[in-house]
Formats: structure tokens, sequence, C-alpha cells
């Protein structure tokens, strides 16, 4: 319950900590911009122009323009909705069919758990990302083909905390005593045991967008993500370093947006876990 | 301890079988095939193709018999290079891989234990936060990108080392940097954790109340207890340099393993997928092995059987 009582001031934490605030900020503007995209860009993304082929950045054309003569800031605007959407999508996944697994086999353990520790130990020895890329074969490069690749290998990592937490706490003596006042097993469960296991799901969770958007660049630059005309940062990356030589920009530029956004989150990510793990020892010592 | 080994051993195989039997199947049914081009083959040469190559039959005996033949060690040839046999490939480009795996493992080791130590030991907040930014800048970065702007300072512009290929040692420092950051962020940050969570415990306050010096503690006794945890890594570890593998061989043209196995996923060359596919395979569930029996003989306490809940 201290949770709830210690929320107004989280904001205000977060902002005595200056750098942390700046990587915040960092991380609002850009989910603001992938959301405004379409009316704050100067051009259409895929407006081509053969005069303004690899221009270097200009007035016109704040950070120069690609070989077909787009503007590079329009395309790095839209390539933020793409960018930003795969990591929360996959996230809120993982969060749902992670959780729910998690927990079923945690605290009914029987076969349940025996077929989901199954699973988690397979994932665990193989990289995500090899598993990622034969199903990115099947799934194919649309967007809902990388979001199912990178969804299917990254939920099973949340699963796997989520049960070690529930079969932590179902040992705990408030399920003992809600047993004993009758109350079933899936109310225990769902009502009492996973709300008080918000803070570990949520740092989970939230520590799966960098590395999700990171997988998704991984893909599009070895030719099995996103399909043109779809432009991620990473698809824009990817098309950056075969440029590298003569025309740097189109490197160094989405190469920015993906590190400040994937350092903002990570760096956030820990602030939060920091939090939320101190605050739980602060219950637990109650 | 016997028993323990040939349990070990047996859940290793099972894993590995079904690593190689979800391959075969998910790439198979991956759309496509080996012999796509640009203009469609005529009905007839495709049929014969396919015919030659034992495509035809049915998806379960053509599994069957590669299941078999691989048994024998036989991965039969690779479809893209017709006249390789895929063993001979795979042998070709393993001594590459190995090399420069084996190189970034090194050298993340050397340089990302000693910075933990020191960072998880000091009491300087200034240094704490300086290693912290480090680590997490290293993974904010898609190893491509690194790749990249390596590639971009030090060859274009500096022109001290080569760009690609794996000639001489020259031609190493680049793609081995590329491949250790990540795997050399991981052992530093946990090297670090380790550490500042020995030094919090009572038998080091006794330690030191003792008289002993920090630096006879830190030494003596909290490092001991602090590179245990460490063992774990293996695993994380072996798998970044793998997935990174794919990335730094084929950014730098490295004619190893990594990049076999994605231009073969690209051109759908089945046998040779299966075939680095099984060296990966048998890589990872080796350092797997290695790294329960390094932590059962580190830490005496996981040495007894722990009874089956």
């Amino acid at each position: 319950m201290s949770g709830a009582k210690s929320n107004p001031s989280w904001i205000k934490l977060l902002l005595r900590d200056r750098f942390a605030a700046a990587l915040f900020i960092t991380l609002v503007l850009s989910v603001l911009f992938a959301l405004l995209a379409p009316w704050i860009s100067p051009y259409h993304p895929d407006a081509q122009s053969i005069d303004d082929r690899l221009l270097g950045p200009s007035s016109a054309h704040w950070l120069g323009t690609d070989s077909l003569g787009r503007d590079l800031a329009t395309r790095l605007l839209f390539g933020a909705r793409l960018s930003l959407s795969i990591g929360i999508a996959t996230a809120i996944f993982s969060l749902v069919l992670g959780t729910i697994t998690g927990a079923l086999a945690g605290f009914f353990r029987g076969w349940m758990d025996r077929v989901i520790t199954g699973f988690i130990d397979f994932f665990s020895i193989f990289p995500s990302l090899l598993l990622a890329i034969l199903f990115s074969l099947i799934f194919g490069r649309g967007v809902f083909g990388i979001f199912l690749s990178i969804g299917i290998v990254a939920w099973v990592q949340h699963a796997r905390l989520v049960r070690a937490q529930v079969l932590q706490a179902s040992e705990l003596p408030y399920v003992e005593s809600a047993r004993a006042l009758g109350i079933s097993d899936q109310r225990i469960l769902w009502r009492h045991v996973l709300p008080n296991l918000w803070g570990p799901i949520l740092v989970s969770v939230s520590a799966q967008i960098p590395s999700n958007i990171m997988a998704e660049s991984f893909l599009s630059f070895l030719g099995l993500g996103l399909q043109p005309p779809h432009a991620s940062w990473g698809t824009l990356a990817s098309e950056g370093t075969r440029a590298l030589r003569s025309h740097p920009h189109l490197l160094i530029f989405p190469s920015v947006a993906l590190f400040s956004v994937l350092l903002a989150s990570q760096y956030l990510g820990d602030w939060l876990r920091d939090r939320v793990s101190a605050s739980f020892r602060a219950e637990s010592t109650d | 301890m016997i028993q323990i080994a040939l349990k070990r051993l047996a859940h290793s195989l099972i894993v590995l079988s079904l690593l190689m039997t979800s391959v075969f199947f998910l790439i198979r049914f991956a759309p496509g095939g080996p012999f796509d081009s640009e203009r469609a083959l005529p009905a007839e040469v495709q049929r014969q193709i396919e015919q030659k190559y034992g495509l035809d039959a049915p998806l379960w005996v053509q599994f069957g018999r590669w299941a078999r033949a691989s048994l024998e060690g036989d991965f039969g040839n690779s479809f893209q290079h017709p006249d390789r046999p895929v063993s001979e490939i795979v042998l070709s480009a393993l001594p590459n891989s190995l090399s420069l795996g084996g190189i970034a493992f090194l050298a993340a080791m050397l340089i990302g234990i000693p910075i933990g130590i020191y960072s998880g030991a000091s009491r300087n907040a200034l240094w704490d936060r300086l290693v912290r930014l480090l680590l997490l800048s290293s993974v904010s970065l898609p190893g491509f990108l690194v790749a990249s702007l390596l590639v971009w300072i030090f060859s274009i512009h500096l022109n001290l080392f080569p760009p690609a290929l794996w000639d001489g040692p020259e031609h190493w420092i680049l793609p081995t940097v590329t491949l250790m950051l990540r795997p050399m962020a991981l052992i530093t940050r946990l090297m670090r954790g380790s550490v500042k969570d020995v030094l919090q415990q009572d038998f080091i306050r006794t330690a030191r109340a003792k008289g002993l010096s920090r630096h006879t503690v830190l030494w003596r006794h909290a490092l001991r207890n602090a590179w245990i945890p460490c063992i774990g890594l293996l695993g994380p570890v072996a798998a970044h340099l793998l997935t990174g593998s794919f990335l730094v061989e084929s950014i730098f043209q490295i004619p190893g393993l990594g990049r076999y196995f994605v231009s073969a996923v690209l051109n759908r060359d089945y046998s040779l997928v299966m075939g680095t596919t099984l060296v990966f395979g048998l890589i990872l569930v080796l350092f797997n092995a290695v790294t329960e029996v390094l932590l059962s003989w580190a830490d005496p306490r996981l040495r007894t059987p722990r009874r089956s809940s």
C-alpha cells in the first residue's frame, strides 16, 4: 500500500536527479515526436526528389536527404513511430502472456509448471536473437511479423521472473491465511498475490522495451527486418552503414536517435528497478 | 557424481535434438526456397531440381533422412555452393569464429573484471557514476552501429586498421572490440554488484574489525566469494558472442560460422543452416554443462544434490 502513497512523489524524485530528468525528457519528447509525426514533419516520408539526393544538412532539410532524395528528419520522425511501437507492443505482449503463464506455473505447479519451465529452459539455452531470426523467416517482414518474432522469444524471460516471484510469494503467510478463510485459489492468485508483485513485474517489462527495440534493429540490419517502404530507426541506421564512406550523416543521425532513446530507457529502467527494490525491501522489513 | 553427469548429458542431448527438429521445420515452413531466382524456372526444371535434392518427398521423410545421415556424420552438400559439403564449410569457418570469439571473450574478462572489482570496492561517487554511464552506453548502441562508427573513425579517417577481413593481427582489433563490448558490460556489471554485496556482509565487517586492511579483506576474503556469481554469466556471454558474431562477421566480412549462418538463412540453404545451427547448439549446450560443473566446484553449497521439490 505504501506504493500508492509514494506515487505522487516519484516525479519529484526523478527531477531531483538531473541526469535522469534529462533522459526522461528525451524519452517523452521522442514519444511526442512519434505521436505527432504526421503533423510536425515538413515533408512526406516517402516523397522522393531526384534533384535533392544525398544532400547534407541544410535549412530546407535539417538532417539532409537520403539516396532517393527523401528528407531524413521526416523519416526519423516516422521511424520513431515504428521503433517505439514495436518496443512497446512487444513489452505489452510479454506483460500479458508472460504474467499469466508465469503466474499459473508458479502458483499451481504440476503439469502446467513442467510445460512452461520446459519452454523457459529451452529458450534460455539458445540466444533469443538466434531464435528470433528463425521465427522472422516464418512470420515475414511486415510490422506484425517482426512484432511476433521478437515477442515470442521475449515473453519467456518475463514468464520466468513472474514464476519465480509467484512461487516465492505463494509460500507467504498471507496466502495461507487466505486459504484458511476459504478464498478460492484463482481469487488468491489474481486478487492478492499478483497485485503485490506489481513492482518486479513493471521493472521486468520496462527493461524489455530497449532490448526489443535493439532486436528489431538487429533483424533489420541482417536484412530480416521491416521491408520498405516501412522504415524504423534500425532500417534507417542500417541503410546509413552502407553510405558510411561518402555520406556519414545518413549513419550519424539515426544512430544518435537510437542511442539516446536506448540510453534513456535503459537508465530509467535501472532507476525504476533501484526504487522498486528499495521500496520492497522497506516493506518487507516493516 | 557420474549419475549427475549422465543425467546432464541426457538433458543436453534432448535439448539439442529439440533445437535441431524445430529449426528443421521452421526453415522449411518459411516461404521461399533454395532455388528461387528472379525469373521463375519452368515447372519441369524446378521439379527435376527438387527431385535431385530430395525436396519432393514429404517433410517427415526428409527429416528422417537428414537425421539418419547426420548421425552418420553426413550433413549433405550446401545448396548455395553445390560442390562443397556442409561439414567442410563448417570446419573451415570454425577456427575463424573460435579465434574471434575467444579473443573477444578474453579481452572482455581482462578488462571487465578489474573495472568491476575496482568500481565495486571504491567509494568514489564520481568514478562509480562514470562506470555506470560507460556500461549503459555500451549496451545502448546496437553492435552494427558500433562497428560502423569504429570503421568510420579508425579505418576511413585515421587509416589505422583495415575495415574488413581476417588476415592478421591488425585485422583483429576492430571486430574484437565490437564483439567484446556487450559481454564486457555484462561482466563488469555483475562483478561490481557482487563485490558491493559481499563487502556488506558480516564476515567482512568481522575481518575489518580484526584489524585487517581494506586491501587484504578485499583480495583475500571478499573476492573469493564475489567471483562465484560470475560463473553463471558464461552462458549469457556465450550467447552474446554468438549472436554478436552474426553481425561482426557480416560487417567485417570474416569467413566464420556466423556469416555463413546469416547468408544460409537468407538464401534458404537448408543443409548449411542445419549444419551451422548444430555447431551453435553444441557450443551452447557445452557452455551450459561447463557452467554447472564449475558452479558446483566453486561453491560447495551447491554440491550436495538438492531434493527435488
